[in-house]
């Protein structure tokens, strides 16, 4: 089975996993992101604490140990050998534990179906070739009554230009050739996907980011950032 | 161990400050059945009929919501005596000719803000929580494990009890073992200043007026105490210096540190007579990673330790304690269990803009004191950035928030 792996993507990851965890570096706005992403899913899933949470494309696992932190039961799946490395060092440090793991989640999904009472998946299916994939493996590994929550970029000129024109040429806020605009993702592309794999999307949400006065919130349009929230029928 | 285990709604870790307001916050708070919450404090130190030994003697300065939340709770109404009202503060540079007012008047208040002795305000909690009978005290004794359940969490005690609860509330300090015991991490900042805290009788009488004044080794703060008379010349002088000049200062023989302290804060109030115990504190920002828990909210010290040169931390966690027991009457009202994770996330959430503008305004009296002699137009700004706290005009937005 061929994986459905971007290795350039890949290498742009494992090529600055080392700064993952700086609260002032590449990943700056990841981290500041990361409160609200936890908040929305709490909102939907009440407590975390004993739930078992797979973090798809978990990176550093910057959400996934937040998601730990609260009780939760996580494990973390990258196919980035670096960033995982990363990971397991950071969660030795923070007392923390989160099962990190190098899979792809169609092989996941293989093993695991329907074991996850939350499948988690942020920023990551603009970096893989076939998303679509990526959707049908997360519907797959999540309890019936479960919660599969994607985020990911929208596909519009403004997101364009503030995600890939300012952030990666202007300001350089994060790496040259982190996005790239063609993997974008209009929302009804990816409730089209969800649909079809029996995730009903009940809740979505913007997530703003200026990157100047670092304000960051969850607002109403879907413009740029966005997050779904979708139960498994 | 016995075999009963008892069960209450709240159980709250630590009998200081936080732990009794929250206590006192909750008691009268009453269920869809129409009973009170049942809430148990358990406190490490046995507590005595003399509470300055209970309590330290650090003051506190009070900002007007705080007396307003006090004065709800009936514990202001125990105090108010033992307040010393903030009419002026004056603001000064050693070595430099001008200085600074701020009025209460001019601000339309009766006081800008109210000294209390720490000990006076414990004391005041501890007899308003004595007239509730739904407040159960483990006394001496120590939480020494927590588990934590879906529904609930399972406490065993120093004395071998075995508690549960629906939320598990951490009003155990800086160094909180709950915090511990769920793992949240902390960021301590040391701030390489130490703030010597005194009370002097000063020549003359203070007439409620607050003195901050700039001097080369770092900033003095005299308050004003109440001594039970009109003209009370009793303050509490908390004195910022490096943590060298501190230990200079404790080494002092009490003539000597009346003549340091005089010839640093100048003569407002004429020379220091008399002079009490002198102690020193490091001082240094603590700061919990995480608010919440599975049915565990950090509150007070265990969630934020703050430089006490705004004198915000406390009215700080008062705001804390006022936003969550408000939480807590809402969920009582629509019946839902008051330990329901989403809350507690929505209650962290809610309290992060003013942890943060509190913290942010701190170290940014701190910066400017660590450095050289600020100039009296700086003094002037830090005066009016300490009063937005202090006055309800100002502070519309936390009054807003709080209802008050």
């Amino acid at each position: 089975m061929t994986q459905n792996v971007n290795h350039e993507e890949i290498a742009k990851f494992e090529k600055v996993a080392s700064q993952w965890w700086e609260l002032d570096g590449e990943f700056k706005p990841l981290h500041q992101i990361n409160p609200l992403r936890r908040q929305f899913i709490i909102q939907h899933v009440e407590t975390l604490f004993e739930k078992n949470i797979l973090d798809v494309g978990c990176g550093g696992g910057i959400l996934a140990e937040s998601l730990a932190q609260l009780g939760a039961t996580v494990t973390g799946i990258d196919m980035g050998e670096e960033p995982l490395n990363v990971a397991k060092l950071h969660a030795l440090e923070s007392g923390i534990k989160v099962d990190y793991q190098k899979i792809t989640a169609e092989e996941m999904a293989q093993l695991h179906a329907n074991q996850f009472d939350v499948v988690t998946c942020m920023e990551m299916l603009e970096h893989v070739p076939n998303p679509q994939s990526i959707v049908q493996a997360c519907s797959k590994l999540v309890k019936p009554g479960g919660f599969v929550f994607f985020s990911t970029l929208n596909k519009t000129i403004k997101s364009y230009l503030l995600a890939i024109l300012a952030a990666e040429k202007i300001l350089k806020l994060v790496p040259d050739g982190t996005h790239d605009h063609q993997q974008f993702i209009r929302p009804s592309q990816l409730i089209g996907w969800a649909e079809h794999y029996n995730l009903k999307c009940i809740d979505a949400a913007g997530i703003h980011y200026n990157p100047i006065t670092e304000n960051h919130k969850l607002i109403d349009s879907l413009d740029v950032n966005y997050i779904l929230c979708c139960q498994k029928v | 161990m016995s075999d009963t285990k008892q069960h209450f709604d709240v159980v709250i870790a630590g009998g200081g400050l936080s732990g009794v307001l929250s206590a006192i916050s909750l008691a009268p708070l009453t269920k869809q059945d129409g009973s009170k919450l049942s809430i148990a404090i358990v406190e490490n130190n046995a507590l005595h009929d003399d509470v300055s030994l209970t309590f330290d003697s650090r003051v506190l300065a009070l900002s007007h919501g705080s007396v307003s939340y006090l004065q709800s709770l009936g514990v202001w109404q125990e105090l108010g005596q033992n307040a010393a009202p903030i009419n002026q503060i004056h603001i000064s540079d050693r070595g430099k000719y001008g200085k600074a007012r701020i009025n209460a008047d001019s601000h339309q208040v009766s006081a800008l803000g109210y000294v209390v002795e720490m000990s006076l305000l414990g004391k005041a909690l501890l007899y308003c929580a004595a007239q509730f009978v739904n407040i159960t005290w483990f006394c001496p004794d120590t939480i020494t494990s927590v588990n934590w359940q879906v529904s609930h969490v399972d406490m065993l005690l120093a004395s071998e009890q075995a508690i549960s609860a629906q939320l598990l509330l951490a009003c155990d300090g800086a160094q909180s073992k709950c915090r511990q015991y769920a793992n949240i991490a902390s960021s301590t900042k040391a701030y390489e200043q130490s703030a010597l805290i005194v009370n002097v009788t000063m020549a003359k009488p203070h007439h409620h007026v607050a003195y901050e004044r700039f001097t080369e080794t770092g900033p003095i703060a005299m308050l004003p105490l109440t001594d039970g008379s009109q003209n009370s010349h009793k303050c509490s002088v908390v004195w910022t210096v490096r943590p060298e000049q501190a230990q200079t200062l404790m080494s002092l023989s009490a003539a000597e540190f009346s003549h340091a302290l005089t010839n640093a804060f100048g003569r407002w109030l004429g020379t220091v007579d008399k002079v009490g115990q002198r102690v020193v504190y490091p001082l240094h920002l603590v700061r919990a990673k995480e608010q919440v828990f599975h049915r565990m909210v950090l509150v007070g010290n265990a969630s934020h330790t703050i430089h006490p040169i705004a004198g915000q931390g406390f009215n700080l966690g008062l705001r804390d304690v006022a936003a969550l027991s408000h939480m807590i009457a809402n969920q009582l009202a629509d019946a839902n269990d008051i330990g329901g994770f989403s809350n507690l996330a929505a209650y962290a959430e809610q309290r992060a803009r003013d942890h943060q503008s509190v913290i942010d305004l701190t170290d940014s009296l701190v910066t400017l004191f660590s450095n050289e002699l600020p100039p009296l137009v700086a003094g002037r700004n830090v005066g009016l950035k300490v009063l937005n706290y202090f006055t309800p005009l100002k502070n519309t937005f936390v009054n807003k928030t709080m209802g008050y």
